[in-house]
């Protein structure tokens, strides 16, 4: 059922990007696996693009913002006006069902750390009283590379709370050339109609929760956690929450598969994405260009898959 | 948990209650030996390439009795410092092997210098059937280590007491020597008279004076005697029983080194059990050896026979006595060996299956020592199997589907048989679901599909 409604989904994306098969897939089993999502690439790869027509074709309460230096937390979560005699709450961007936080990290620790208790605990508490989130919240940010200009590093806490970091890379060349054909009258991205509604979602979450996953799978999946810890160039390893995302980031790509278990397989795809942004390299292994992908390939092959002797 | 550290305190022990006060100073080194390689980062080659073959050479030498002290002191400090330096080289090597797929190579140089070269050579063969084991795909071991440690121990104390009786056996002691010199007409000082000696000095009556066998080094001989008499016997008994247990859970298919294991173990239960048979023929060896303060060893195979027909036997048969004492030499060594990789193997699959049960993660799957019972699954398993013999072997951090990608690419035309069957056990294995309707299917393409692929000419290369 999750398949088919994921088919349907998938074709109302791939009208408006190219050649993202496989990173769609992972937004969409980040979304069902109840995860926040961090699209990170240069400017114009088509990571608010992306955001944008998800949310259109989810049907979901779609809430933009343009983070800047100098935006303030209360920008975000909102603000207590004076009207009518009384102070009324007026609610930041923050309330909505999909939130787009776009250059996330063009703007100050300060205001990034604001979407913390909002991502983590999905409440905000403002002035004292806690404000809980409707039901589905999701965010999906983006950055441009660190090594940018005008842009903060992301705290690890912050990191932390994003469920995968997903890359999107520039398109090949057959994918590029289909863009400027599509795009040459009208961005198709105003043509996108709602596919599902936020029932279906919420129903889909459920099911991804009810995947299968055998204790061999359980201590494999730990196996490679742990292997994060003590390995080569590492100085912090994957956390107990980077477990449980990559669990339930494993089980959302098993059911957008069709599959009521899980296999080794979805374990392996999602490691990358869910841990390779909460690894800490030691300075010397940064040097040398060591990347937290390539630390994570080689732990992939060294823990070996249960499967009979 | 059964440590390392215990198995060889254990053995120590065994030894220090059965053997004779001489050899308490060897084998105190040893534990000293050991004591260090436990806490060495280097344990194993310390273990392997300097303690065994030291203890090895050091403590049969001790046992003789009447050894001097500088004798002792200057073979020691010749063992000394040959360790010293083979250790060094150990641990350079070691240094530079960081990822230890190569540990073999650690003990060449200790090959070259180091004299107990047989044993020395047993031992690399050992390591390298185990580092050739480590590089096939992962092989479960479960809680086999248990059993081998078990075993090891019984057939270890035995055979150290054993080797600890081999000089008695196969040389005469230096009293026993020296007394038949002593006693010997014909020989002469061919050196007399010796150039600084006075005119008219009488000639000596002999040098060779004969030591006094003290009541010490007579309650050795029995002891070691007796001993070696029982090592033969129990190792024998034990050594079979080991074969049993190995041959109950035989794959019978001789495609990995640990397979020749029961062979191995059964020659040498016969082969121990008929040395002591031959020692114990009614009326020879075996009811005097047992005697306090009798010679070590009545005369074995002395049958008379005329001359004209013992001019026609080779001559390993006119030597009776000593081609047996040979054959047990040669017998209590390879057994020594095979007790030596026993605990190796043990020690290492200990410190595996540890790791796993206190993370129940490190290596990823859960211990099973029984094969599956369900059809499916163990059909996938002989399909790997097979698959391995012809060189397609998985690694062992593939899973099954990029496992049966990666055939499908080799054979396009088997792409869905090859997925039917990866879908059939995944969804047994990993859903955890029964799929007895569809056995005979996976049984079938398990059997079938290996055909398909060409025999590989040397599969353990072509699988690395």
């Amino acid at each position: 059922m999750i398949a088919r409604w994921y088919e349907t989904l998938e074709q109302s994306v791939s009208n408006v990007i190219s050649g993202k098969r496989e990173e769609i897939e992972l937004v969409v089993a980040t979304l069902l696996a109840e995860g926040h999502v961090l699209l990170e690439d240069v400017p114009g790869t088509g990571k608010t693009t992306l955001a944008r027509v998800l949310a259109a074709s989810l049907e979901l309460p779609f809430k933009r913002v343009q983070l800047t230096p100098d935006m303030l937390p209360s920008d975000l979560t909102g603000v207590s006006i004076y009207a009518g005699g009384e102070f009324v709450f007026r609610p930041g961007p923050i309330f909505t069902g999909l939130l787009l936080a776009d250059e996330i990290n063009r703007t100050t620790p300060k205001t990034q750390s604001a979407l913390l208790e909002a991502m983590a605990e999905r409440q905000v508490t403002v002035e004292g009283q806690t404000r809980p989130l409707d039901k589905p919240f999701l965010v999906i940010a983006t950055q441009n590379p660190v090594e940018m200009e005008g842009t903060y590093r992301l705290p690890e806490a912050q990191l932390d709370r994003f469920m995968c970091r997903i890359r999107l890379g520039y398109p090949g060349p057959e994918a590029e050339l289909e863009m400027l054909t599509r795009l040459r009258e009208q961005h198709p991205l105003e043509r996108v109609s709602a596919v599902t509604d936020r029932k279906a979602l919420l129903d889909a979450q459920q099911r991804v929760t009810r995947v299968k996953v055998s204790d061999t799978l359980a201590e494999y999946l730990l196996a490679l956690i742990h292997k994060t810890r003590d390995a080569e160039g590492v100085s912090l390893g994957a956390s107990p929450r980077a477990a449980l995302m990559l669990q339930r980031m494993a089980q959302a790509l098993a059911a957008l598969a069709g599959r009521d278990y899980l296999i080794p397989d979805d374990v392996q795809r999602a490691l990358i994405p869910v841990v390779a942004h909460r690894l800490m390299l030691e300075y010397e292994a940064r040097l040398e260009g060591l990347s937290a992908e390539a630390v994570l390939e080689r732990v992939l092959q060294s823990v070996p898959v249960p499967v009979e002797a | 948990m059964l440590r390392p550290g215990f198995s060889v305190a254990a053995l120590l022990l065994a030894a220090f209650a059965v053997l004779p006060s001489e050899l308490w100073l060897g084998l105190m080194l040893g534990a000293l030996l050991a004591a260090l390689l436990l806490r060495s980062r280097y344990q194993e080659s310390f273990l392997l390439f300097v303690g065994i073959p030291g203890l090895y050479r050091f403590t049969p030498l001790l046992s003789l009795g009447a050894i001097d002290g500088e004798s002792l002191l200057v073979m020691f400090t010749e063992w000394a410092i040959l360790s010293a330096a083979l250790l060094c080289l150990g641990v350079v090597l070691s240094g530079m092997d960081s990822d230890k797929r190569f540990a073999p190579l650690r003990a060449v140089p200790m090959l070259l210098l180091n004299p107990s070269g047989l044993a020395l050579a047993g031992l690399i063969g050992a390591q390298l059937l185990w580092t050739w084991e480590r590089q096939r795909p992962h092989l479960d071991l479960g809680a086999e280590h248990k059993r081998l440690i078990l075993a090891a121990l019984l057939i270890g104390a035995p055979l150290i007491v054993g080797v600890a009786g081999l000089p008695r056996l196969a040389l005469p002691s230096v009293t026993d020597m020296t007394r038949d010199l002593a006693e010997d007409p014909s020989i002469v000082d061919d050196d007399w008279p010796y150039p600084d000696a006075p005119e008219g000095t009488p000639q000596p009556e002999t040098h060779f004076a004969p030591a006094e066998a003290t009541p010490w080094s007579r309650a050795a001989d029995s002891i070691t005697q007796g001993a070696l008499n029982v090592a033969l016997l129990i190792g024998s008994l034990i050594l079979f029983g080991f074969t049993i247990l190995l041959l109950r859970h035989h794959p019978w298919r001789w495609r990995k080194p640990k397979d020749l294991l029961p062979a191995l173990s059964l020659f040498l239960s016969l082969a121990m059990l008929i040395t002591w048979l031959a020692l114990n023929r009614p009326g020879e060896g075996g009811e005097e050896m047992a005697q306090p303060g009798e010679p070590p060893l009545a005369p074995l195979g002395d049958v008379a026979l005329p001359e004209a027909v013992e001019q026609t036997l080779p001559s390993w048969a006119r030597n009776l006595a000593s081609t047996v004492s040979l054959v047990t030499a040669l017998i209590i060594l390879v057994a020594s060996v095979l007790v030596a990789f026993l605990l190796w193997r043990a020690w290492r699959w200990s410190k595996e299956a540890e790791a796993r049960s206190d993370t129940r993660t490190t290596l990823g799957v859960k211990a099973e020592s029984k094969p599956p019972e369900d059809r499916i699954r163990r059909a996938y398993q002989s399909f790997l199997h097979d698959m391995y013999a012809r060189g397609f072997g998985r690694s062992f951090w593939e899973s099954p589907r990029r496992y049966a990608e990666r055939l499908g690419d080799a054979r396009a035309e088997l792409q869905d048989d090859l997925l039917t069957l990866t879908l059939l056990y995944e969804s047994v294995r990993y859903g955890e679901r029964s799929r007895d309707e569809d056995a005979d299917t996976a049984e079938r393409l398990a059997m079938t599909l290996p055909q398909h692929f060409i025999q590989a000419t040397d599969p353990v290369e072509a699988n690395t």
